[in-house]
């Protein structure tokens, strides 16, 4: 057992018994091949030197136990680095940024506390699942459906807190913006609520997120200020049915007036679901006269690409909108959506399922995406299948036709430089007014080609943000990088962090290292 | 539950039970654990050896997401994927030489089921204590093995 780095063995053994005299010794991990299982499955530094990796790890069970394994780890400086359920794959699982810091796991935390139906929202602990809540809301029939993410095996929690979606409607599908309420363990112990929850009688905890004065939820996610131990989230009523609108376009450009027109729609609230836009000729195989287009400077004109699809491919564009709502609602909205889309040329708008709701437990097994409607799976596993795990690079683009033809010549080309496959690469709007253009990296048993994919990950970091898309995610491995792209009036934002850092923390023993902010003593860690 | 844990829930309860709209509250049988089902489990009556029921009902809350049986004819969308990954994986490494669901497995040796639950395989990550204790999983391997021993 190797004690965190600068921390004396018998500080550390001294730190684990009292840990084990709150928590009971079965939940204190210090065995190899316990601590072993918290290393992050997809490390992009998978049996290397610099993998990041736990010391020990503790599973308190109640908020109390929380309080009181922070209080002995600022009495000790013990290094604990927090996570929900450790489902965060692709983005560090369940190790620490900071190798050597104590997993605090939060797993057995994992009580609904309450789920409202007339008001339409859940409260829940760190360690519920997403597959927990639908669960429990389905086994009472009641009508609300919980926005999942790909996977639904995380906590609620802990992809709010790490800005994750779903891809069910606004505004349930950004588990941040969907939330409401935090209740939050501090580094020396102490617990406290925000909005209403600070109002001792509160009765509108979960329905009125500002409380009075600052709004500070915002400090708790991406960062190391405190540990959240519960939190709300509004639901969305079940609705009577949902509706497809397939949409194809035929040329390159047509990608302008098709984001322009669905954009306005979604301000207007007239779109609500999320616009998953791929591009047959840029997803499909890289053949000559691709890598030909590629490797012009301006990556090639749209007369050009047309030139190219048009003997390969049917359409340019595709894209499906989901409807959301009572049927003469959503007729109605996908009726409007086929003639503001009409100016389109050559647009086919096609009409599809029509499902209604509540479905029977054979017809959710059968359904073929099952996020769409709120329903929890680990199906998307089966696209990383063959690999040892995946990376993503998740840029933020604006949202607009244009950018996301820069986009995707851009990252085309960076691929197409490097010599590897592009994954992914297909525009999502999980959060509103803007899209994510995913790149994925596909992990191996080889260091060396680890190696290049982490080259590749921080060249695609500074390619973005050197175009203004910033990444909005990030793996433990890369936080500093991405956070030293926001580098505005000198790292400015970083100093602020910083500042707050020092002020709630001054030992720096919350999460060091998470999206870049390091405690005073740390500091030298930065990569 | 130990005291601590129950004099929090029945704060909460206290404190956000107040309001008269209809809520589903916690108590002490809403949350009998965490698991990635979307049914929960329900015991099987023909099984009579206790390590094996509770490793049944593991693989339920454990395995069944990504290892379960699923219909073969859904329908086509933007973003198809296999619902069972892990059924899929073993039928594609394997070809029916083996039966792809591990429950109809006889061949499973122990050691490798608690191999890959706590190192994982592939894209299949390894599981936490705190997911799959120490006692679930060797109740699962009695599970897994069942038919080995008859």
């Amino acid at each position: 057992m190797q004690p965190p780095p600068g921390i004396p063995a018998a500080t550390f053994s001294a730190a684990l018994r009292e840990f084990a005299a709150i928590v009971g010794a079965q939940w204190v991990f210090t065995q190899a091949e316990d601590v072993a299982t918290y290393r992050d499955a997809y490390s992009p530094f998978r049996n290397e030197p610099d993998e990041k990796v736990a010391s020990a790890a503790v599973a308190p069970a109640s908020v109390e136990e929380v309080q009181q394994i922070v209080r002995i780890a600022n009495h000790h400086s013990i290094p604990l680095y927090t996570i929900s359920c450790g489902r965060n794959l692709a983005y560090g699982g369940s190790a620490p940024v900071y190798s050597g810091s104590v997993v605090l796991d939060l797993k057995r935390l994992d009580r609904i506390i309450e789920v409202s139906e007339e008001n339409a929202y859940a409260l829940v602990e760190p360690g519920v699942t997403y597959f927990d809540l639908y669960r429990f809301i389905r086994q009472r029939g009641m009508k609300l459906w919980v926005d999942v993410p790909d996977p639904g095996w995380g906590s609620l929690i802990g992809n709010a807190l790490d800005h994750g979606a779903g891809r069910t409607q606004l505004p349930y599908r950004d588990h941040y913006d969907a939330h409401c309420g935090m209740e939050v363990v501090l580094a020396n112990g102490e617990l406290f609520r925000t909005g209403m929850g600070a109002l001792p009688a509160a009765q509108t905890w979960q329905q009125f997120r500002y409380g009075a004065g600052p709004f500070i939820d915002g400090m708790f996610s991406q960062s190391n200020f405190g540990i959240v131990t519960k939190m709300g989230f509004w639901l969305m009523p079940e609705p009577e049915a949902t509706l497809v609108g397939h949409i194809r376009c035929r040329r390159h450009d047509d990608i302008k007036p098709l984001v322009r027109i669905l954009a306005n729609l979604s301000y207007s609230g007239l779109l609500n679901c999320q616009l998953p836009i791929l591009s047959p000729p840029f997803l499909g195989a890289l053949d000559e006269a691709k890598a030909a287009l590629l490797d012009r400077p301006d990556g090639g004109s749209a007369q050009e690409w047309d030139d190219y699809a048009a003997s390969r491919y049917p359409h340019f564009w595709q894209t499906e909108l989901r409807f959301y709502g009572p049927v003469p609602v959503i007729e109605a909205q996908w009726n409007h959506v086929k003639g503001r889309l009409a100016e389109i040329r050559d647009v086919q708008l096609e009409d599809g399922d029509l499902t209604r709701f509540p479905l029977t437990d054979e017809q959710v097994d059968a359904v073929a995406d099952p996020a769409v409607v709120g329903i929890p799976s680990l199906a998307v596993f089966s696209s990383v299948r063959g690999n040892s795990g995946h990376l993503d690079v998740s840029p933020i683009i604006p949202f607009s036709g244009e950018a996301l033809l820069d986009a995707q010549k851009v990252f085309a080309q960076a691929f197409r430089r490097a010599g590897l496959p592009q994954k992914l690469g297909f525009a999502m709007s999980y959060h509103w007014r803007s899209f994510i253009l995913f790149q994925g990296l596909w992990l191996t048993e080889d260091p060396r080609e680890n190696a290049r994919l982490r080259r590749m990950y921080r060249q695609l970091i500074r390619l973005a943000a050197g175009r203004g898309w910033g990444i909005y995610r990030a793996h433990a491995a890369f936080m500093d990088d991405v956070m030293s792209t926001y580098s505005f009036n000198d790292n400015a934002l970083l100093r602020v962090h910083e500042t707050l850092k020092d002020a709630l923390d001054p030992k720096g023993i919350l999460s060091p290292g998470r999206y870049g902010i390091w405690p005073r003593a740390l500091r030298r860690e930065r990569s | 539950m130990n005291s601590a844990r129950t004099l929090v829930l029945l704060t909460l309860i206290g404190v956000t039970g107040a309001a008269g709209a209809p809520r589903a509250l916690a108590d002490s049988t809403n949350s009998p654990g965490s698991s990635w089902s979307r049914v929960g489990t329900t015991a099987d009556q023909t099984i009579q050896d206790a390590a094996v029921a509770r490793g049944r009902e593991v693989f339920i809350a454990r395995c069944q997401a990504c290892h379960g049986d699923y219909p073969r004819d859904t329908k086509p969308a933007l973003f198809r994927l296999d619902p069972m990954p892990g059924t899929r994986a073993l039928e594609l490494r394997y070809h029916g030489t083996v039966p792809a669901l591990l429950e109809q497995r006889t061949d499973l040796r122990p050691e490798l089921i608690t191999h890959v639950v706590r190192h994982g395989i592939g894209s299949m990550p390894m599981f936490r204590p705190t997911e799959v204790s120490d006692e679930d999983l060797k109740a699962l391997v009695q599970y897994l093995t069942r038919q080995q021993h008859r």
